[in-house]
């Protein structure tokens, strides 16, 4: 009886499993050997694919020496390319931190018994579920230099607003503004809305009995309560931020300016230059970074973080 | 709640029978459809409302004349190169497609039939730079149906109200630059009237991209700190173009943009007059060559079709594509580019309506195009080009830091063996 069970969940489950297969199981095994390959798809059948050894991992992460005028050796790397995409990466990354603590503000706003909550509920989380290359084009006018209302804005204080999209300096602080913008009142508000209505009353009760304050309460009662909706926000928002970064700059600045991320250089890599080998292991060393990042995040959360 | 016997029984049977009724209804539609002996071709080609208009009555007038064929016209709307990539690694890619700048980076990694014995051209019946496109090796692998170039397109109101004569067909860089000086208009210290917004090709400076057996970078060089140094000065010393630089679909205004709200007197542009006559009613235009600089030179790209090496109707797929290029094709094209065909190239400017009326430049610009390299690595090279001229013509970067980075960039990509 229980192994006809088994059989007939293994049915329902049957297409869900092959699609998984297919379309996850495969692709990823298939990108882990043709990192180990060198493809280009439309010269070579399958059948023609050469091994090329650790060669697309030497070109992507090694260094050679250079001889300068003077004589004097330095080390180059043979792709800076690529390290100006991860550090262009990690950069953007940087406004986490301040997108969390908004997200956090936003849930505690909302958490209240109010009329009329619903719908700052909802206008708080509508940005991110509108149409992204929509909001992006509407961005881009935005920060026009000329034109943008943005820049107007600044000016009406007396500030000379820079050309936000083409400035080497500029460019990827405008794409952090955004993203931080769609993201804020997005799942992470909510999860932090959930996480605030699972924390007892009678904790804030009682420590509003001990005479604490709302800060006090936030800062001693809410936010160690939260640590699990954080840590799991944190490490969802790192591996979001280095695998992410890809339609803002495709569609914004084409990756100009200092705002190729690594997933746009990937794509370009493999999509635009015929490269799929080398591809595959740009996106396997994304991985086994965001792997990393998350392994020393649960080691550094075992101690903090009580479940 | 498990499934009990009379219900997986049931829930067994609808599935089983829906499975036959949709096998049924198949069948007896093919039964009764005509059996189908024609063979069947796929033609991609970029989806563009006017061109996707014009190709659909090529094809149709193509089945009308060829019964024993059936071509579909798939029109792919935007990433066109991706998804040719993607048919191409699956082995599915039509059987004959359209190609744009896209031809170097297909055709020299063999992604096409070779046609050269399909096609006799006697000499001079085709404009030979546009021909050059399409050969590899001294083959043809497609066959071009015209090209789009970059003229001067100036406002001849504004060019009358600054009290300036319409610009000789021999005017230089110097006579250029003056006369955007003259057309730029300030008012409160802002610009109201640019002088000119656009680009110069580099070729009028001499500069070339790569030697001519494609093995070295030929950046940074004097003709490209030259073609640099003119469009910063028109920039910031004259103040005569606007400072932003067209980034495809950045949002900003772009130079046709303000051409037509009468923002630029002069922009440089391709084959859109039909357009412009369309969008333009409240002014006069016309057209005048780029500038003589050390040669006579003009940005161009070119359209055309080749067959997939992999199509399994070979002869039908060139006999289609023989149609989708004869000089006559071409003249009902001439709408959209240039023929490359002399003769219907003639025609058609001559039949073309007005403005512009300086056509004998339209002609003259076609002895002087200066298409990219076809190298296979062709899209690295003009994005490494193009983050210079970003960098430097937004005063980001020193033109001498700007080639050197991008000559170090071009030395990489030439020097990878795979």
């Amino acid at each position: 009886m229980k192994s006809r069970a088994l059989g007939i969940a293994a049915l329902f489950l049957l297409p869900n499993l092959l699609g998984f297969l297919a379309f996850t199981l495969f692709p990823v095994v298939a990108s882990f050997a043709l990192s180990f390959c060198r493809w280009d798809p439309v010269a070579q059948p399958i059948s023609a694919i050469e091994p090329a050894g650790f060669r697309n991992y030497q070109d992507l992460l090694g260094f050679h020496g250079q001889t300068g005028p003077a004589g004097q050796t330095s080390w180059v790397a043979n792709t800076p390319r690529f390290w100006e995409a991860l550090y262009n990466t990690v950069f953007m990354m940087l406004a986490i931190p301040f997108n969390m603590a908004a997200s956090l503000f936003l849930a505690v706003l909302l958490n209240r018994k109010m009329r009329g909550m619903a719908i700052f509920r909802t206008a708080f989380f509508l940005p991110s579920i509108t149409a992204g290359v929509g909001t992006m084009l509407l961005w881009m006018w935005m920060f026009n230099k000329d034109l943008g209302s943005i820049n107007q804005v600044l000016a009406w204080v007396g500030i000379q607003g820079p050309d936000w999209l083409q400035s080497y300096f500029w460019a990827k602080p405008a794409l952090m503004l955004m993203a931080s913008w769609a993201g804020v009142g997005g799942v992470n508000m909510i999860l932090y809305l959930a996480g605030l209505q699972q924390i007892p009353r009678e904790l804030h009760e009682a420590a509003a009995l001990d005479g604490a304050g709302r800060w006090q309460q936030l800062r001693h009662v809410t936010v160690p309560m939260l640590l699990p909706v954080t840590f799991f926000i944190f490490i969802i928002s790192i591996i979001s931020g280095l695998e992410g970064g890809f339609d803002a700059p495709y569609v914004m600045t084409g990756g100009s300016f200092g705002t190729t991320t690594v997933s746009l250089y990937l794509f370009r890599q493999g999509f635009e230059f015929f490269r799929m080998g080398y591809a595959s292991a740009v996106a396997w060393v994304l991985f086994l970074i965001v792997f990393l990042l998350t392994m020393i995040n649960w080691r550094l959360a075992e101690k903090r973080v009580e479940y | 709640m498990p499934l009990r016997g009379k219900s997986l029984f049931f829930t067994a049977g609808v599935l089983a029978a829906t499975l036959l009724l949709g096998v049924w209804l198949q069948s007896t539609r093919s039964l009764q459809a005509p059996a189908d002996h024609r063979v069947h071709l796929r033609l991609a080609a970029l989806y563009t409302g006017q061109a996707m208009e014009t190709y659909q009555v090529l094809v149709d007038d193509f089945n009308r004349r060829n019964p024993d064929l059936l071509v579909r016209l798939q029109g792919i709307p935007g990433s066109y190169y991706d998804k040719l990539l993607v048919m191409f690694a699956g082995r599915t890619a039509p059987d004959v497609m359209w190609m744009g700048k896209g031809m170097a980076q297909f055709a020299s990694r063999n992604a096409f039939l070779d046609v050269e014995d399909e096609f006799r051209i006697p000499p001079g019946q085709y404009y030979e730079s546009v021909l050059d496109c399409y050969r590899f090796n001294g083959r043809l692998m497609g066959f071009p149906m015209g090209a789009d170039f970059a003229v001067i397109v100036y406002n001849r109101d504004l060019f009358e109200q600054a009290g300036l004569p319409t610009p000789d067909p021999d005017w230089t860089l110097e006579d250029f630059r003056k006369t955007a000086r003259r057309l730029t208009v300030r008012e409160g210290g802002q610009v109201r009237q640019w002088g000119f917004f656009g680009e110069i090709d580099p070729g009028v400076f001499g500069a070339e991209v790569l030697s001519p057996d494609m093995s070295e970078e030929r950046i940074d060089r004097p003709e490209w700190r030259d073609y640099l140094d003119f469009h910063l000065k028109l920039i910031f010393e004259d103040g005569s173009m606007p400072s932003q630089v067209e980034v495809p679909g950045a949002g900003v205004l772009t130079s046709r943009q303000a051409f037509y709200r009468g923002q630029a007197a002069m922009i440089s542009d391709g084959f859109h007059f039909r357009t412009m006559r369309e969008e333009i009613s409240d002014f006069r235009w016309d057209i005048a060559p780029l500038p003589l600089g050390a040669r006579r030179a003009c940005a161009s790209s070119t359209q055309g079709f080749a067959v997939s090496r992999h199509t399994p109707h070979r002869a039908e797929a060139v006999r289609l594509l023989k149609y989708l290029v004869a000089p006559e094709t071409q003249r009902r094209l001439g709408d959209i580019l240039v023929p490359a065909h002399r003769d219907s190239a003639r025609q058609v400017i001559a039949g073309m309506a007005s403005p512009p009326h300086n056509r004998q430049v339209i002609l003259d610009s076609m002895e002087a195009l200066n298409p990219f390299p076809r190298h296979p690595r062709i899209n690295e090279l003009q994005q490494a080009l193009a983050e210079t001229q970003r960098l430097v013509l937004t005063r980001q970067q020193s033109p001498e830091a700007g080639l050197r980075e991008c000559a170090r960039q071009f030395r990489e990509i030439l020097g990878r063996t795979y």
